[in-house]
């Protein structure tokens, strides 16, 4: 029963009160006093608050058991159609839970705030190409600038060696200033952060540990505070520390991911945190003033930037520099959001397409009940309580998806972690918070209430008369699947033709030329720890490596070796800007530049164009020489031949050789002009190396088979030296293309589903057409017609709400498609192969998805057919 | 079963008789039958024409208007009564109509047959 015809709780008190005065005005009608007539009039009525709290309560109870009524019968009459059911619920369940899946990643990286104090006061304060900030930027910045409330600086984690007590282990370290654990408002679970005291003069050197390291390494046991370790990795070298406290579990340092393509090791959280108390250059984080906003301290700082930094630099540097200040949480999140944002709109239109075939199940369900409804409006039932009725089944249904959905989320959750690892290391856990609870319940209730409604919309009040009428007339109805079916079909074509786009992308970026050869290719960072004068530095490590890449060559299973500064996807490599050819305009921006052993170019394969490579001949004392990569002949240089002079870093280099471009940071980008000199004539140039990437080529394959007497050839030369980010080249490149195959991965999954759930339509409604119009086909085989030609003409017939669908997709795809544009690869967004591709392939899909219930027409038995009425 | 009090004005103050609930349906719907009118109008209605022999708790009415009103025997609107008050007004529908033909005839038979067993009236 409704109770939509009673008074509402107001009306009520309104109704009431108007009877007690009605009755008072009769009595004073009849003489009494205004007093005694209201008095009277109240107690005839009896209790009036009671009447009024009787009806309040009855009509809860009445909602309530309208409710309890209405989901036993939905509940019954979903049990009476399995098959429905089951179709439906795992439709439902898949589309929901694709959904909270990827929006409880949204969430644990876009939406929550980071476990810092005031997160979105800090900004990270970068310019590039200087990959920090020097100790004098820094000091003049939090003097002078009013912007910013205080600032820190930090440095990432690199791989270290930790002694403690006797006991070596590989540590990832990362330094920070005093001020750093206050700026970010960080409350230690052990002993206490950094202080300013700490920066005093004949202050020890404290550090404090992480807490998975603190458990892992030391058993969680308190007593760690006060010891002592010494610590060697790319800056300091063996200075003794002390332990002074133990970070919170879900403290997370701020490692931003460098731009470009992800290096395999740029993201790891640190293990031990040490006080930084040198110039070194280091990333500075900013909390902002109270009033001051990011862009604001952009400006400022830059400002002061200008003032303190020709004092360092060239002014032309200077002129070209801007000071960037980021929010954390964008800087940290990068390039990712846009991928996320994607997925999240690709599962969204799974969810519609999930949506429309819903709808078109509840439709055929509907029209299926005509007869039973009729009744119920016989005997009373009102459209809206049908209505209702439709539409608490619609919404247990959705229910039951959402907490299907829940369930799959929180079975996903690890394979999510893992996925997201690679990218994002502030981010560990991928929790089902209360931002991913209401998401899905929303979600799951429009889908509810959508579909309901969709599938009632062609259900009209003319109903019970189309009954009356006799006829099954289809016409409003069909009309509405169809159109449901041309948009899933054209939802499922741009999803299909993302995924395409994607996986291409993948497989040129897979197969993008390299210009090396990555495979057993073993690298690994060698930092031999010298110190001194620069001279004397250049010196030692020029001789370190050549006796390294001498005893390392002698092993019998290497191939060759050499060693570089640098190595493709190892980072932002050094720049030189003002090089030209001499007789020449300089060539435009930076040019890269990398010192090199001889035979670096043999041992990763790189193509030799011209000349020569460096040789035992190329000593510091002999004629400066250089080679160059093609990119650099096509800067502006060419043509050029061995031979040329080039003016490099204020003097002449005579350039030897040409080679072979290979990528520097990322596969995408073009390779950049490249400036290769012998490490042996870096002395008394500008350029000091404190550590270089040593390459050997395993002979027969097996290159990490050469790691250990990789290690001892480097410790034979000092037993204290850092060897770090050991890997070989073909884990690099891989790290590389990780993003790019999980987010074809995902893609293509979905789109899969989505495919599956559209067709599932397909086959849907041509079974239903079929069952619909058993009389016709009956008729027509009786008149002659062959299986064949029956078969052929319900397929024909379904065929073009499809073809349909793929034209509006094909439309929606071109514009939809400018989303992904920027991260597509050597295709074009509107690639016609593949836009022909995947019409074929969906037409395929569907003509197979008609077919099977087409067939079955065939087998319709004429007879029976015209008896059916 | 739900019971409304009613007193019956010529016995005791204190006595009540029980009404069965349906018995009181029947009551506004028989009211009905003459044309819209309000609860006030309604009660006063139920006391006049018995000539006082039953007078409602005028609240008690307000659960039957309720449960009248949700099968749809009577609907209601808001309207302003005769000395210009605002009230809400009930009336008959044909379901309503229907039903008070089908209530009465019942209440005739039972009665009728309670009669039969109790006897000829001794008072």
């Amino acid at each position: 029963m409704s109770r939509r015809h009673g008074p509402s709780d107001d009306e009520f008190r309104e109704e009431t009160e108007a009877h007690v005065a009605l009755e008072t005005d009769r009595l004073i009608a009849e003489g009494l006093s205004r007093e005694d007539a209201e008095i009277t009039a109240r107690r005839s009525f009896g209790n009036v608050t009671r009447v009024r709290e009787r009806f309040y309560e009855s009509r809860r109870v009445m909602w309530l058991e309208d409710l309890r009524q209405d989901t036993r019968f939905a509940l019954r009459s979903l049990g009476r159609s399995p098959g429905f059911a089951v179709v439906a619920l795992l439709t439902l369940a898949i589309g929901l839970g694709a959904n909270t899946a990827i929006f409880s990643v949204v969430n644990a990286v876009l939406l929550r705030p980071l476990a810092y104090r005031d997160p979105d006061r800090l900004i990270l304060v970068e310019h590039p190409p200087l990959g920090g900030s020097p100790f004098w930027l820094r000091d003049a910045w939090r003097a002078r600038s009013h912007t910013l409330a205080d600032l820190a600086g930090f440095e990432r984690s690199a791989s270290g060696t930790l002694v403690a007590g006797n006991q070596p282990m590989p540590v990832s370290a990362a330094h920070a200033t005093a001020n750093f654990f206050a700026l970010l408002g960080t409350t230690p679970a052990l002993g206490r952060t950094f202080t300013a005291r700490d920066m005093q003069p004949g202050a020890s050197a404290v550090a404090v540990l992480s807490h998975s390291f603190w458990t892992r390494q030391f058993g969680g046991n308190p007593d760690v505070l006060g010891r002592t370790f010494m610590l060697t990795d790319m800056t300091v070298t063996g200075e003794e520390r002390v332990i002074v406290g133990v970070l919170p579990p879900d403290f997370r340092f701020p490692v931003a991911d460098p731009p470009g393509d992800t290096p395999l090791f740029a993201g790891m959280q640190p293990d031990v945190i040490v006080l930084s108390r040198d110039d070194a250059f280091q990333q500075v984080i900013g909390r902002l003033a109270p009033g001051s906003t990011a862009a604001d301290a952009s400006t400022e700082l830059s400002g002061i930037f200008k003032q303190a930094a020709p004092a360092y630099y060239r002014a032309n540097f200077v002129e070209r520099t801007r000071v960037l200040a980021t929010p954390l949480q964008d800087r940290l999140v990068g390039e990712t959001r846009h991928r996320l944002l994607l997925l999240l709109a690709a599962v969204g239109c799974v969810l519609l397409v999930v949506c429309a075939n819903i709808a078109n199940l509840l439709l055929a369900r509907v029209t299926g009940r005509q007869p039973e409804f009729a009744i119920r409006a016989a005997l009373g039932a009102r459209t809206g309580r049908l209505v209702r009725m439709i539409l608490t089944e619609s919404l247990l249904l959705a229910a039951f998806g959402a907490a299907a959905a829940l369930l799959l989320a929180y079975w996903s959750n690890g394979v999510l972690r893992s996925l997201l690892a690679a990218r994002i290391s502030f981010v560990e856990t991928v929790p089902i918070d209360w931002r991913v609870l209401a998401f899905t319940i929303v979600v799951a209730a429009t889908t509810g209430v959508f579909s309901g409604l969709a599938s009632l919309m062609a259900v009209g009040s003319g109903y019970a008369k189309s009954i009356v009428a006799g006829g099954r007339s289809v016409t409003g109805r069909t009309r509405l699947r169809l159109v449901l079916l041309v948009a899933e079909v054209a939802v499922v074509f741009v999803l299909v033709l993302t995924a395409a786009l994607l996986s291409q992308t993948l497989w040129n970026l897979h197969h993008a030329r390299r210009g090396f050869d990555g495979s057993h290719l073993l690298i690994a960072g060698v930092m031999p720890g010298a110190s001194g004068t620069i001279p004397e530095l250049q010196n030692l490590t020029s001789t370190f490596f050549d006796r390294l890449v001498e005893q390392i060559g002698r092993l019998p299973a290497v191939e060759s070796v050499a060693a570089a500064s640098t190595v493709p996807f190892s980072g932002p490599t050094m720049g030189m800007s003002d090089v030209s050819v001499v007789g020449r305009p300089a060539i435009n921006g930076t040019v890269s530049v990398a010192a090199i052993t001889p035979g670096y170019f043999a041992t990763m394969q790189i193509g030799l164009l011209g000349g020569r490579d460096f040789g035992r001949a190329d000593l510091p004392a002999r004629d400066r020489v250089a080679i160059v990569n093609e990119a650099f002949v096509r800067a502006g240089a060419s043509p050029l031949t061995p031979g040329t002079p080039i003016q490099f870093d204020g003097s002449q280099l005579t350039v030897v050789g040409i080679v072979e471009d290979t990528p520097d940071t990322s596969l995408r980008q073009p390779a950049r002009p490249f400036v290769y000199v012998p490490i042996a004539q870096t002395v008394g140039s500008h350029f000091v190396f404190g550590r270089l990437t040593i390459l050997v080529r395993a002979r027969g394959g097996n290159q990490t088979a050469l790691i250990p007497a990789i290690r001892d050839a480097v410790w034979a030369l000092g037993h204290d030296i850092v060897i770090d980010e050991v890997s070989t080249m073909d884990e690099r490149v891989a790290a590389v293309v990780r993003t790019e195959r999980d987010s074809a991965f995902l893609f293509g999954l979905l789109a899969a589903i989505a495919l599956v759930v559209a067709m599932a339509g397909v086959y849907g409604v041509v079974a239903y057409s079929v069952s619909q119009r058993t009389r016709e086909i009956g008729i027509r085989t009786a008149l002659g017609a062959s299986h064949r030609q029956v078969v052929t003409g319900i397929v024909r017939e379904s065929a073009w709400p499809v073809v349909f669908g793929i034209g509006i997709g094909g439309a929606t795809a071109v514009v939809a498609t400018r989303a992904v544009a920027s991260v597509l690869f050597e295709i074009r967004r509107t690639d016609p192969p593949t836009y022909v591709a995947t019409a074929v392939a969906l037409i395929l899909t569907a003509l197979m998805a008609a077919w099977i219930p087409a067939r079955r027409a065939a087998g319709v038995d004429p007879v029976a057919a015209l008896r059916v009425e | 079963m739900e019971t409304h009090s009613c007193r019956v004005s010529t016995q005791d103050d204190n006595e009540r008789v029980a009404l069965l609930q349906g018995t009181l349906d029947l009551l506004i719907l028989r009211i009905l039958i003459f044309g819209q009118q309000h609860g006030q109008g309604i009660a006063r209605a139920i006391e006049q024409q018995t000539d006082g022999t039953l007078l409602v708790d005028h609240g008690s009415l307000y659960p039957a208007l309720q449960r009248l009103e949700s099968r749809e025997w009577i609907e209601a609107e808001w309207g302003t009564s005769e000395n210009n008050r605002k009230a809400r007004f009930y009336r008959l529908t044909r379901a309503g109509r229907k039903q008070l033909t089908a209530g009465t005839s019942q209440w005739y038979r039972l009665s009728g047959a309670i009669a039969r067993i109790l006897g000829p009236d001794q008072a």
